[in-house]
């Protein structure tokens, strides 16, 4: 069966590079000041951090949780 | 008056020797003057509980109360809507928000005859806090002012703490009902995810979270519990099942029961305190002495729960508050709106992966319950810090003991199991299996039965 592993870089817990936030940021459409963003950019580490501890190595059908079960509709 | 428990009121109700209007009278009046202390309360809704009160004194006159919450004094954490009282999540974003209908909750805990006396302060919509720069201040910790409560529910815990409600509502996510229970030295429980309706409850993040009630002791929790749980269509993560009895065998002890303890969650993952560590030995030892077999449990590390809980939290309370975000970015408090903007870097594929690894640690759990009918472990790190520590990531540097269950949908009930080098409680956590919420009960009442701590409040103004 398939495995896909994941690369673990130092980069997954560093904060995110700014062009990246702030674009992530203009997606949301939240606008900062300059400290602001860096403060919240700083912790963006520890997102970073929790994604990829989140990361582990399975088979890549292997599907634990987001499956779909369509439901008969009530008569 | 001394704080008499929701079990003791209904007992002097029905010998006559305690009426509805008198309890509720001083609870309000104590309630109101300790508030610009510990700050528990964002709204009183006194006209109305006097009404109702005297409505549930004229019951009992009658014998025809509702049962055991009628007439007892409670409050709700200000994301339960109330049908014309102002619910605002703690919040400038709803300052002005006045429901239509009440939650199932509180039309529950209503027809049950209980008595609100108002709206309980929160961590702005559950998450954000302890901050001080919204509308109202942040609830204080009753056993020392200067400490934190706990959140989310942290009125609540400090409401029941300081003894000015009997019970009240909180909600848990991440562990908000269990932190300020464990902080505040109260009693509470969060239930199987799907025991209670969510239903006209703010939410935070919809696949963790659940409804669920804080009391001074663990029969307290069962009383108010059993008059929420039960299937609501309303809600669609309510489970289609019938309520659990939970007062039948609360005092069944805890004879052959299988308790594990996860050391390794408070000894290695996250270090506690030595108070804490003798809490848990010590409740662990009262266990075996009752007559439970104690083992111990190994899971998945502590850390591992964490960061599937937080980037699912996190990715779930950015969708809730995405609209408002663009639009009303300054009403909402710096912490909130930060730790939001953090969570609104996060991508589908961090979410995906969050909810893949949640399921395999629920699978991890569910295989040590087949060994154990309980797990035993921390509430806390240790007893309340002082308020100021709570900086805005302070919540996102170190794991807590809640948000595993959080994940695995388990009911946890929170003891308190000792006190501190500094005088304040520090609170255990009894985990059961899904919708075995009456044995958690169970053993969380032996266990306050044989510890008996229950008789020291803390020392507040008469």
């Amino acid at each position: 069966m398939l495995h896909l592993q994941h690369q673990r870089t130092d980069a997954m817990s560093d904060p995110l590079s700014r062009p990246a936030f702030d674009t992530a940021m203009a997606r949301a459409g939240i606008v900062l000041t300059e400290a602001e963003a860096e403060g919240i950019r700083a912790a963006t580490a520890h997102a970073a951090r929790f994604a990829a501890a989140v990361r582990v190595d399975r088979p890549v059908a292997h599907e634990p949780a987001t499956t779909f079960a369509p439901q008969e509709p009530k008569r | 008056m001394t704080t008499p428990t929701i079990a003791e009121a209904a007992r002097l109700f029905a010998a006559k020797t305690l009426s509805p209007r008198e309890l509720v009278r001083d609870c309000l009046d104590r309630a109101e003057r300790l508030n610009p202390v510990i700050h528990a309360f964002i709204r009183f809704t006194r006209e109305a509980a006097l009404a109702a009160a005297a409505e549930s004194e004229t019951r009992w006159m009658k014998g025809a109360q509702r049962g055991p919450l009628d007439g007892i004094p409670i409050a709700h954490k200000d994301i339960y809507e109330t049908a014309g009282v102002v619910t605002t999540g703690h919040s400038r974003v709803l300052l002005h928000h006045v429901p239509q209908e009440d939650a199932a909750t509180v039309r529950q805990w209503k027809a049950a005859g209980a008595v609100s006396l108002g709206k309980l302060a929160t961590h702005e919509f559950a998450w954000g806090g302890p901050s001080f720069d919204l509308p109202w201040p942040p609830a204080r910790n009753p056993w020392d002012i200067t400490r934190f409560t706990g959140g989310s529910s942290s009125g609540t815990g400090a409401a029941v703490a300081a003894g000015v409600i009997l019970g009240g509502t909180g909600s848990d996510t991440g562990g908000s009902i269990r932190m300020p229970a464990a902080l505040c030295g109260t009693a509470g429980i969060k239930p199987t995810y799907g025991l209670c309706s969510r239903a006209g409850v703010l939410p935070l993040a919809q696949s963790l979270d659940t409804t669920g009630p804080l009391a001074w002791t663990v029969e307290d929790c069962a009383l108010l519990l059993q008059a929420m749980a039960g299937h609501d269509p309303a809600d669609p993560s309510s489970a289609d099942r019938p309520a659990p009895d939970l007062l039948g065998g609360l005092r069944d002890g805890v004879k052959g029961l299988r308790i594990g303890v996860i050391r390794h969650f408070h000894e290695t993952d996250m270090p506690v305190s030595p108070g804490m560590q003798t809490a848990i030995d010590t409740a662990a030892a009262a266990l075996r002495e009752a007559g439970a077999e104690v083992g111990e449990a190994s899971l998945p590390s502590l850390q591992a729960f964490n960061a599937a809980g937080w980037v699912i939290l996190a990715a779930e309370a950015y969708a809730v508050h995405e609209p408002w975000l663009r639009t009303r970015y300054r009403d909402y408090g710096e912490f909130l709106r930060e730790r939001l903007a953090v969570a609104a870097t996060l991508s589908a594929a961090d979410y995906i992966q969050a909810q893949r690894r949640r399921r395999e640690l629920a699978d991890a759990v569910g295989e040590q319950m087949r060994h154990f009918d309980i797990l035993l472990t921390a509430g806390s790190p240790g007893e309340a810090r002082p308020i100021e520590q709570m900086t805005k990531w302070a919540s996102f540097e170190g794991p807590n003991f809640t948000i595993p269950f959080n994940l695995t949908g388990q009911p946890g009930v929170v003891v308190t199991a000792g006190f501190g080098q500094g005088g304040l409680p520090l609170g255990i956590q009894i985990i059961g299996r899904p919708f075995e919420d009456a044995m958690a009960l169970r053993v969380g009442h032996a266990l306050e039965t044989v510890l008996g701590l229950r008789g020291q409040r803390p020392k507040l103004p008469a």
